[in-house]
């Protein structure tokens, strides 16, 4: 049986044609990071999708932030490198 | 697949929900199918990540998985024939290995090994590189719900991530078509992105034979040099508005 490693939830959204880092938030739980990133999936008023290609939303899960910026650095390349996920 | 709320969901539904992300059109069993999926993947993602980190402990790594987002699987099932259920990498994970080759492939067995009641398939693209790419990676399927897992050196890595980059900007199919020629842009911008790749394939290849070669240090500098020229192609690209 194995053991729990400590997790770290986050949903990043980016633009792609900008390579702007639009938000880069960390959650508690993964109840709070499905219930993000349902609300930033965009229907319109008969419920179809509304998809911006230009703009990534991701839900990611590593240890840390940092590790985070190595194994996904193209989101945060033209940020600041001490840059932190706001907690939700 | 056991759903959260649904219960078992058939390959048929959940392809039937493929072809309505395709369109953008989803009804309320869609929409309802959907949400329960999402938990389902999140599930697996969080899973996947606690389990890689724990059959990793003896190697130096970096390590994070992801959910695939709803534009890119849309823009995943309007390029490929197969449905919804046949996607391979909606939970990904990624992981980064500190090391050469040897080291990568040691990675591999132990992720293998891990995972060796999920049915695991090595993706080689070594053997099979894809415009460029290289990298080992690991197909597995839990629970009905397909995952795949890249294994990369820090060279690898570097240039997949460059890869993207430059995609994003240049048109996200020159990941995927060889001799891709940018239909979408136009004279001056069309040409510095043909430049770029020829650079950013060059890169590629330049690591591969460093990688190949165990790293002798006099194939080093020409690693450095197709990056730098790279760069320089990409400054070109971008001056090009």
């Amino acid at each position: 049986m194995l053991g729990y490693s400590p997790l770290m939830l986050f949903l990043v959204k980016y633009q792609r044609s900008t390579g702007t880092l639009l938000s880069f938030e960390q959650f508690s739980n993964s109840q709070q990071q499905l219930e993000a990133l349902n609300d930033s999936e965009n229907l319109d008023e008969s419920g179809n999708l509304i998809l911006d290609h230009d703009v990534e939303i991701v839900a990611l899960a590593s240890e840390s932030p940092e590790a985070l910026k190595i194994t996904h650095g193209r989101y945060f390349k033209r940020s600041p490198k001490d840059l932190q996920p706001t907690a939700r | 697949m056991e759903c959260p709320h649904l219960g078992m969901v058939s390959t048929a539904e959940i392809d039937r929900l493929g072809r309505a992300i395709k369109t953008g059109v989803l009804d309320s069993s869609h929409r309802l199918i959907l949400a329960s999926l999402k938990q389902r993947w999140l599930a697996l993602q969080q899973d996947i990540e606690r389990e890689l980190i724990q059959c990793t402990t003896t190697h130096d790594v970096t390590v994070s998985t992801r959910l695939k987002n709803m534009a890119t699987l849309q823009e995943k099932l309007q390029r490929l024939d197969g449905g919804l259920s046949t996607i391979r990498d909606i939970v990904g994970g990624r992981v980064v290995v500190t090391g050469d080759r040897f080291a990568q492939v040691q990675l591999l067995i132990a992720i293998f090994e891990h995972f060796k009641h999920d049915q695991p398939r090595l993706i080689d693209r070594f053997g099979d590189p894809r415009c460029g790419y290289r990298a080992l990676h690991v197909q597995i399927k839990r629970d009905g719900v397909r995952a795949e897992i890249q294994i990369r050196t820090h060279l690898q890595h570097e240039w997949a991530d460059e890869m993207e980059d430059f995609a994003d900007r240049a048109g996200r199919q020159v990941r995927y078509v060889n001799g891709y020629d940018f239909p979408e842009l136009r004279d001056a911008k069309r040409s510095a992105a043909q430049n770029c790749l020829e650079a950013i394939l060059k890169w590629s290849d330049e690591i591969d034979r460093l990688e190949r070669s165990r790293y002798p240090k006099n194939l080093q500098p020409f690693v450095e040099k197709a990056k730098q020229d790279f760069y320089s192609r990409l400054g070109e690209f971008d001056a090009r508005l």
